[in-house]
């Protein structure tokens, strides 16, 4: 291990040749890269529930769409429905929109002035010019269970268009319709200057927007200001270049792998090279502060970097380790995001510890670089602290230690769980202004479905068992926070209330006689029929439309609902209720975050324990690491119980990411100890070692402090929260290695020679 | 000889020079009945191929002097909808009564008249397909000449290939912008049809095969089909007992018959 750098050095031409030719051949496949903000990103892989998504998306129709708002006090009047109608009809041009319901093909079945309407709300060719007309038509869509708040508001002063487009998950698709029917709407904008756009591929649009702006303007941002940091503290450019190198092939490298497996720049993969740079670089301060350190004691540069290699090889395959552990252990978690996430960093970090290992020693080796201890930041006043509190105040180091824990800790019962990409707007963003506006004036801006199979054919044919839609939609409207609820019930029993009752209100329900049912259905067409019955008549759907934005409450919700399905249905009907829809595969994916993330984390606290103590040859040492590091993350879910920052995919890596980076100084702190333990006193091992890693300790701190500081100026609040929850993981646990791992050393015999 | 090859000549001469609405005309001459009666199976084919069957009896009666048609529509299966009746009495050129009868309901409703662009009870024929056109209603233009090809067999017949566009007056009350119609040159009956949105956009097209004569130049199919392009949707008609000119009484087209619930039970 002592000349284990060196043999890179060495043999030169064929590491450097080797590098040169893999990071051409990675190079290639960069323009393979795709940007992704499919919400199936966020959906649990391979998961059951998602084919009976698909089963029931490809049954009942797509349930991708998008709402167009138009509002104004003068709607409905000749001029303005005939824009309306024009705007509908270039809408219907674009492609992959499959339909666009709206109140020109929606029908106003009325019983008036003793005949039987059926005809649509507004025939597109025959617009009524008659003002009484148009009045008449508002109100019977105000009135008609079927449209109200779904294609018009209560007031009349809005008209909905529902743009159904074609059920791909594909993000750039959902962008390019988003911006064509955005550009239809900006044509119209001098005829109806008060529309607004809003849905499923509109967010999908914007979160790609946002991903855009991380990759183009954050991440790079973020690796100017760690390269800054580096140069401010080494002050030389020469010095500042060998971790720009490392990062920038490592980026490219990456990059290539995600193009040639396929794996999307998505919010989280986005992240990716900044945190590649943010951690990559701390490897290569410590080699660098070793080198600068070594080079004031002597000059031959091959000594020198045996010298570093002997103080260090073994330490950086031990922190390389422990933070590849740290990342590939999210790969437990079963959102397809969160793997995606995975297998990319940690491709990226090994790759990154192998260009750190072959690059460096050689940059070092032939770079002629300068140094001067001076021109180093000088951290003795903050050492020196170090070393004092070491020596009189270790008692009150570990009082303070388990007073924090205890207190840190008695907030985590208050995390709540969130998967809804809605959440991951600012409360100003545009998005969360527009879910705010469709909350107040439609049916609501989420939906699910409620999926019904009876065991035989025709079944929704019979009353016995259109009831229990009706039962089920009644709950929903009553007894959930959901807030409406559609199925063919509705549309039978709107017919009813016409034909039966000639309007009265009170015939609004499924008739009790199934031929009645039968001539019903009849007088509707299977595209109407569709959306809620399958041709069998053996599936039915409810449609659901609430305003839960928070995956715990969501969850709450559904589970009211299922104990209602399954107390209240008579089982003799033996109809199998599945509650389904994007929503629900969301919000089920947030159930199994906060199992991922503790078999995550509990994975890497063993594997780095196992690692430490078999290194170490003790369990004592494994031991150190775990108490030395357990502080931090506790205090971290501590911290996220009291200011309410829910546990969603990206703050649920914050702790096995942030325990794989900050173990590394751990580590460095111990294996500098044994290196310095050898023949002298251990209390001087331990000054020595703060004194000897202290400075690379608090360099890689404040550098990956400010680094992480970089990444809140992301649109993303996951990332933000993100940046600023690993800021405070990366500074309690400096506290810690600096004031309480010397303490825990002191008590614990790590190495043999102590026993 | 010579007398058929004059007539002969005189014909085609004739036929060459004809104008769409004489066509639509000569069809109208020869085609026309007194009186019509069959039973048909409709089979409506979803998108999926999932198929939903029903057996309507149909009536029609025309009254030769006005040039106005009467006609009844009554379900006969299956059974939970047999007897719900569609009912469409002509008062005159411009006014068409269209009644829809329930019999689990016990009543008679009229529809409106703006209701009559819907599809007929879940079927691609819309209200107004079922309703007897005017000639009036529409121009003809013949758009060229082509063979058409008879089903499962090499031959094809020459059609004329005719656009009818709704006169003004008419396109309101109708949903297309316009249709064209293939009608045979030899018997001059229609052996498909293109129906075309208000947006100018194909809607769906109907076929007809199998086509027979039962008396003199009538000839009536045996099988028509609706392939509804827009909705992705299919009805097949297959037409039995087909009767033409055999009297049926006058009641048979009136609210009573239906009310009284005669027409369950009439042969």
């Amino acid at each position: 291990m002592s000349n284990f750098l060196f043999h890179f050095v060495k043999y030169k031409k064929l590491y450097l040749v080797s590098l040169l030719v893999t990071t051409l051949f990675f190079i290639f496949f960069i323009k393979d890269i795709r940007f992704s903000s499919a919400t199936s990103k966020f959906f649990v892989k391979n998961d059951k529930d998602y084919s009976f998504y698909l089963k029931s998306v490809k049954q009942f129709g797509s349930d991708n769409s998008l709402v167009v708002s138009i509002k104004g006090d003068d709607l409905f009047t000749y001029n303005k429905i005939k824009i309306i109608r024009d705007l509908i009809q270039d809408i219907e041009k674009v492609k992959y929109v499959e339909y666009v319901d709206s109140l020109f093909n929606k029908q106003n079945i009325i019983f008036r002035n003793g005949e039987l309407h059926t005809d649509v709300f507004i025939d597109p060719y025959d617009i009524p010019k008659s003002q009484k007309k148009l009045d008449q038509i508002k109100k019977d869509a105000i009135n008609n269970p079927l449209i109200y708040k779904n294609l018009i508001s209560d007031n009349g002063r809005i008209i909905l268009l529902n743009i159904n487009i074609q059920n791909f998950d594909d993000s750039n698709l959902n962008t390019i319709v988003t911006e064509k029917i955005r550009a239809l709407l900006d044509k119209y904008k001098d005829k109806l200057n008060n529309t607004l756009l809003f849905g499923n591929p509109y967010i999908s649009e914007q979160i790609l927007a946002y991903i855009w702006h991380d990759t183009l303007f954050t991440i790079p941002f973020a690796i100017i200001v760690i390269l800054l940091t580096i140069w401010f503290n080494l002050k030389s450019i020469k010095l500042t270049f060998i971790p720009f190198t490392t990062s920038f092939i490592t980026i490219l490298i990456v990059l290539g792998f995600m193009g040639l497996v396929g794996i999307e720049l998505s919010m989280l993969t986005a992240i990716v090279p900044a945190l590649i740079v943010l951690i990559g670089t701390t490897e290569d301060s410590y080699l660098v502060s070793e080198f600068v350190e070594e080079k004031t004691i002597q000059s031959n540069k091959d000594l020198i970097i045996k010298a570093i290699s002997k103080k260090l090889g073994l330490a950086i395959i031990l922190t390389a380790s422990t933070t590849i552990i740290g990342f590939a252990s999210i790969y437990f978690n079963k959102i397809i995001i969160l793997q995606d996430f995975a297998i990319v960093s940690t491709f990226g970090l090994f790759i990154n510890f192998l260009i750190t290992i072959i690059v460096v020693p050689n940059m070092l080796h032939f770079m002629n670089i300068e140094v001067s201890r001076h021109n180093t930041i000088n951290y003795v006043t903050i050492l020196n602290f170090a070393k004092k509190v070491f020596l009189k105040y270790t008692k009150i180091v570990y009082g303070l230690a388990f007073i924090l824990v205890l207190i840190f800790s008695s907030f985590i019962p208050n995390i709540v769980l969130d998967n809804n990409t809605l959440n991951y707007f600012k409360e100003k963003s545009e998005v969360r202004k527009r879910a705010e506006y469709f909350k107040t004036y439609t049916n609501g801006i989420q939906s699910f479905y409620i999926i019904a199979e009876a065991p035989n054919k025709k079944a929704f044919k019979k009353w016995k068992y259109l009831v229990v839609l009706e039962k089920i939609e009644h709950f929903i409207k009553n007894q959930t926070k959901f807030n409406y609820a559609l199925s063919i019930a509705d549309n039978l029993s709107l017919e009813n209330q016409e034909m039966n009752g000639e309007g009265d209100k009170k015939y609004f329900r499924i008739p009790h006689n199934d031929f009645l049912i039968a001539q019903y259905y009849m007088s509707i067409h299977r595209k109407d029929l569709k959306r809620y019955v399958d041709e069998t008549y053996k599936v039915a759907k409810i449609d659901v439309w609430h305003n839960i934005f928070s995956s715990s409450e969501f969850n709450r919700q559904k589970a009211i609902l299922e104990k209602f399905i399954k107390e209240n249905i008579d089982p003799k009907l033996d109809l199998k209720i599945k509650i389904t829809g994007k929503n629900v595969l969301l919000n089920k994916a947030a159930d199994t975050i906060s199992v991922g993330q503790s078999v995550s984390i509990l994975s890497t606290l063993f594997l780095v324990f196992l690692l430490i103590s078999l290194v170490f040859k003790t369990s004592k040492a494994g031991m150190v690491i775990l108490l030395g590091n357990f502080m931090p993350i506790i205090m971290l879910f501590g911290l996220m119980g009291i200011f309410d920052i829910p546990l969603n995919v990206v703050t649920a890596i914050i702790a096995t990411i942030t325990f794989g980076i900050v173990v590394d100084d751990t580590i460095h702190l111990m294996m500098r100890y044994k290196y310095e333990h050898k023949g002298i006193d251990k209390t001087q091992a331990i000054l020595n070692s703060i004194q000897g890693e202290g400075r690379a300790i608090l360099l890689t701190t404040i550098s990956l402090m400010i680094g992480y500081l970089t990444l809140t100026t992301s649109d993303f609040i996951p990332v933000i929260q993100f940046a600023l929850l690993s800021i405070f993981v990366i500074f309690i646990a400096v506290l810690s290695d600096l004031y309480f791992v010397p303490s825990l050393l002191k008590n614990i015999n790590i190495l043999k020679e102590e026993k | 000889m010579l007398k058929k090859i004059v007539v002969s000549a005189l014909t085609i001469g004739m036929l060459f020079g004809m104008t769409g609405r004489e066509v639509m005309q000569k069809q109208k001459d020869l085609q026309s009945t007194n009186s019509e009666q069959s039973n048909e199976i409709m089979i409506l084919i979803s998108e999926d191929g999932s198929k939903e069957v029903r057996e309507v009896k149909r009536k029609m009666k025309k009254n030769m002097a006005k040039d106005l048609t009467d006609s009844l529509i009554v379900f006969v299966k299956p059974s939970e909808v047999a007897g719900t009746a569609l009912l469409d009495l002509q008062i005159n050129d411009d006014v068409e009564n269209q009644y829809l009868y329930l019999p689990a309901l016990k009543k008679l409703q009229r529809i409106a008249q703006g209701s009559k662009k819907n599809y007929f009870m879940g079927t691609d024929f819309t209200y107004e397909d079922l309703s007897a056109d005017k000639l009036d209603n529409y121009t003809y233009t013949i758009l060229r000449e082509e063979p058409i090809k008879v089903a499962k067999s090499d031959k094809s017949e020459e059609c004329y290939v005719i656009e009818a566009i709704p006169t003004e007056k008419y396109k309101p009350k109708t949903n297309y912008s316009k249709k064209i119609l293939w009608v045979t040159k030899d018997h001059f009956y229609t052996k498909k049809i293109e129906f075309y949105g208000k947006d100018g956009g194909f809607i769906k097209y109907e076929n007809s095969w199998n086509f027979i004569n039962p008396t003199g130049t009538i000839y009536r199919p045996l099988k028509v089909v609706i392939i509804n392009k827009k909705e992705n949707h299919k009805t097949l008609v297959k037409v039995r007992n087909l009767k033409i000119n055999q009297p049926i009484k006058d009641k048979v087209f009136t609210k009573r018959y239906l009310l009284n619930e005669e027409h369950m039970i009439d042969e």
